[in-house]
């Protein structure tokens, strides 16, 4: 299943977003600062008006909002209570928007995100494309109650109903390095999709294909912090806005043991 | 105690080994075993809290605190103090698989509930009739047997001030292909659409003047003119006749609402009326579903301000994924007609009418019902449970503990030496592991947790697995973490296809899709063992002799059963046409003799032949 490897790449308009919290690990009562980036490390503005959803899922609980701003104007974190401990999930779905994008960045993109083969229909790319994107980002943080103890939780195995979705079938928080991590990834009607998974410390991602289900493993072979990139793109041939729709998703977690 | 329902029971009496089969709880029908169980749970699964699929609920219009909820596989459920704690209602009753519940307005002790899961699920199960309670839920009569069994309840509506006055949306048993959840129940082809019952659901006629004879998913009455109602027709594989149809004279003739409606072949319809403003109706309609159940994504939501006079378009976006088939629901606030709330995979709130929308889904997708309590508070069912809104949707939190309708699939396992250890697969809930006494699970695996297995011999290897071909997956430290073991596995498989450990050797494991495939290392490597043992098929149960491990019995879900008593390389066709349209096999078990486990209509029966053969000619039918 694992197609290759990748390296991160940099920040291209079309590129995916992560969402990142100031700290794995939490306390109950206590709030998260999240912050958003690109795969390749970027600091990328908060997305404000451009939240679709976003929402937090811990202990039986979940807050959802249309938007959530910085406290400061022109900040880019913004501040998230946590009332229940176990594995909190946090996501969001952004509005659609159409990017132009050069066929050179186009056809890199496709090659190295969705493994596309330079065939010659992307040869023959238009100078510019106009590219939907559709981008969704979720991260698992362990919010630990007050006295220390952290709850078995299946929020981390749960589906978020975001637009598009890496579901893990093992919460992904609770590994040890060396274990497989299987997954489902969902970029709804955006066509089959390609994985990209890596540890942050490392500048090489696996590319893995799921399955026509969308389901695929990845193997978890180091401790810290993971980034799990999918995308899907197609060609809208009828679509009077746009020529390409490109849908991501991606999920960020640590893997502490 | 409940025997039926799909929450674990224990027996402490003969047939614990039944378990495995994933249906012992249907073979305890008789009252006199009832004291022999006792509930084990989960209630709730740890971490998220959630219980299992809840498909219809209900609420007192006077105490804030007490509602009920319809497990679909789970019976029904009273809280009288906001969801901290309920109580099983309906164990005593002939089926779990509920579709429907309703509170008579006049009287809100009169509660009448639907069974059957009209939510077309190959594990929606189908229903036997209406029960009715005039105490609140104390007590039940089962009504309307003759007319219902074999189909399902979408919705009960009760005249708001003659309490007699009784509608019931019909729909089809479920399943792909269509009807494979009926199971062959000899009523799962009668009479669908709208019913009305004008002696309190004692007796009941079909409305048919103007109503196909399709399903009807969904029921309104106008409150403030309870002669008008509107009625979703919506086969969830299609149909042109499927839309909004309106009856302005009590469900006496019926004519189909058109202008702004979606015109073509339509999939499945749900409707709402505003009880603020009744002239105010909201309606999802989503696409057909393909023989496969793809395809039924959203195809928008209506608003009409007159009646059913015409429709504009709102749309909620696409919020069910290729399932509105199984998730389709909406509801009006109470007392705000521009606020209404539509359900699928995702929950998305409107507050102008359909002019804009919120997602607002709660902790669990895959929404199934929609209430609102006494004090304006928003109540949810979906595959997790109960989930409760003070603030439409913005904040949710669990009502789960102590709801006790999480539904096993088969392929529960237990602990080698602890009788509290217990391991098995729930829909849509994941593999979850009972560690100690109580209700409380943890879930060890996601997704639709399968098949499990528990190492006999070495309590610290336990085995689960997820839905689709070779997802297969080993913990050896207990569930604590897990290692894919299905490399080499490929083909066509039930939706959880069944695996097994040899007793003797622990090493050795078959695995079923069209074919039977065999490890020998553990899961390390597989092969393929057999051909294609189906007619185009997959292998839904395995069962291997504990006295002799080379003995291999596997049953397909086409009506086959295939005996080896060569450990699988070989096999012999026992059976064929085994009540597959009748009674779906669902397990089998090997004990001194072979011991075939067959769902029938209410019960299981078991077929015994000496192994491996002869196998019986024909098979019983079920008892009734």
């Amino acid at each position: 299943m694992l197609a290759g490897l990748c390296a991160a790449g940099a920040l291209r308009a079309q590129e995916a977003e992560l969402l990142l919290p100031d700290c794995f690990t939490a306390s109950v009562g206590g709030s998260l600062e999240l912050r958003v980036e690109s795969p390749a490390g970027l600091a990328a503005p908060w997305p404000g008006e451009r939240l679709e959803w976003l929402f937090w899922r811990v202990g039986g609980l979940q807050e959802n909002r249309d938007t959530l701003l910085p406290r400061a104007p022109g900040g880019q974190t913004v501040a998230v209570p946590l009332a229940a401990s176990g594995v909190a999930m946090l996501g969001y779905d952004a509005r659609p928007r159409i990017v132009a994008v050069r066929a050179d960045g186009l056809r890199a993109f496709l090659a190295g995100r969705t493994g596309e083969r330079a065939d010659a229909a992307l040869r023959a790319l238009d100078p510019q494309s106009l590219v939907r994107v559709r981008s969704s980002a979720k991260t698992l943080v362990r919010v630990f109650g007050a006295a220390g103890e952290l709850m078995p939780s299946s929020v981390a195995t749960s589906k978020s109903g975001q637009a598009g979705e890496i579901r893990t079938w093992i919460d992904p928080t609770a590994l040890r390095a060396g274990s497989d991590l299987p997954v489902e990834v969902h970029l709804s009607g955006a066509g089959r999709a390609t994985l990209l998974a890596w540890p942050a410390s490392r500048a090489l991602a696996a590319l893995v294909r799921p399955g026509p289900d969308g389901a695929a493993r990845v193997r978890i072979d180091a401790k810290g912090v993971w980034i799990l990139e999918a995308h899907a793109a197609r060609r809208l041939p009828a679509d009077p806005d746009a020529d390409w729709e490109i849908a991501s998703a991606t999920l960020t977690f640590e893997v502490v043991r | 105690m409940n025997p039926f329902r799909s929450a674990l029971f224990a027996a402490t009496l003969g047939l614990a080994p039944l378990l495995s089969t994933g249906l012992a709880a249907q073979q305890q029908a008789g009252p006199q075993i009832h004291a022999r169980w006792s509930e084990l749970g989960p209630a709730p699964i740890s971490g998220a809290l959630y219980a299992g699929r809840v498909s219809a609920l209900a609420c007192s219009p006077t105490d804030p605190d007490r509602y009920f909820a319809a497990g679909a596989d789970g019976g029904v459920w009273r809280t009288t103090d906001g969801g901290q704690t309920w109580q099983p209602l309906t164990d005593a009753m002939p089926t779990t698989a509920m579709g429907a519940l309703a509170l008579d307005p006049s009287d809100e002790n009169v509660i009448y509930a639907g069974t059957g899961e009209a939510n077309f699920a190959n594990h929606s199960r189908y229903g036997l009739g209406i029960f009715k309670s005039v105490d609140g839920g104390d007590s039940w009569r089962h009504l309307g047997a003759a007319t219902f069994a074999g189909r399902c309840i979408a919705r009960l509506v009760v005249h708001p001030s003659d309490p007699q006055r009784v509608f019931a949306a019909v729909t089809r048993a479920g399943g792909f292909p269509e009807l494979a959840a009926a199971k062959g129940h000899p009523g799962a082809t009668g009479a669908l659409g709208v019913f009305r019952s004008l002696d309190g659901g004692a007796s009941w006629t079909h409305l048919q003047n103007g109503l196909p004879n399709l399903s009807a998913t969904d029921l309104a009455i106008d409150p403030a003119s309870p002669n008008v109602l509107y009625a979703g027709i919506g086969r969830i594989f299609g149909s042109a006749q499927n839309g909004v149809y309106k009856s302005t004279d009590g469900g006496a003739s019926w004519a189909k609402l058109g202008l702004g409606l979606p015109t073509g072949t339509l999939g499945r319809v749900n409707l709402a009326v505003a009880p603020s403003q009744t002239a105010r109706i909201y309606a999802l309609i989503v696409e057909p579903s393909d023989p496969a159940g793809g395809g039924a994504s959203t195809r928008g939501a209506w608003r009409s301000d007159n009646g059913g006079s015409s429709w504009t378009a709102i749309d909620p976006g696409s919020m069910q994924q290729s399932y509105g088939w199984y998730l389709s629901v909406v509801s009006v606030q109470p007392t705000d007609s521009s606020t209404a709330i539509f359900g699928g995979f995702s929950l998305r709130r409107t507050t102008n009418s359909g002019g804009s929308y919120s997602t607002i889904t709660p902790p669990h997708v895959d929404l199934h019902a929609i209430a609102w309590d006494a004090g304006g508070r928003l109540l949810v069912g979906d595959d997790g449970g109960v989930h409760r809104s003070a603030n439409l949707g913005s904040s949710w939190t669990s009502l789960n503990a102590g709801l006790g309708t999480v539904q096993f699939y088969a392929g529960l396992s237990t602990h080698p030496t602890d009788d509290e250890r217990v391991l098995g697969g729930a829909q849509d809930n994941g593999s979850n592991m009972r560690t100690s006494a109580g209700l409380g699970w943890n879930q060890v695996y996601g997704g639709d947790g399968g098949w499990t297995q528990w190492n006999q011999a070495d309590a610290s290897q336990v085995w689960v697995e997820y839905q689709g071909t070779a997802n297969l997956y080993r913990s050896t430290n207990g569930g604590g973490s897990f290692n894919f073991r299905g490399n080499g596995i490929s083909g066509r498989n039930c939706f959880l296809p069944p695996f097994l450990i040899d007793p003797t050797n622990a090493n050795r494991m078959l695995y079923g899709t069209e074919r039977v495939w065999r490890t020998l290392d553990g899961g390390a490597n597989w092969s393929a063992l057999s051909p294609d043992l189906t007619a185009g098929g997959a292998i839904r149960a395995l069962a291997m002799a504990p006295s002799n491990p080379n003995v291999v019995y596997a049953a397909t879900n086409d009506g086959r059963i295939q005996a080896s008593t060569n450990g699988g390389s070989g096999f012999t066709l026992v059976a064929s046409g085994v009540p597959g349209n009748l009674a779906p096999l669902s397990g089998c078990r090997i004990g001194r003799s072979v011991r075939l486990a067959i769902a029938g209509l209410r019960s299981i029966r078991t077929v015994f032949a000496r192994r491996p053969a002869p196998w019986p000619k024909s098979l019983p039918a079920p008892s009734e």
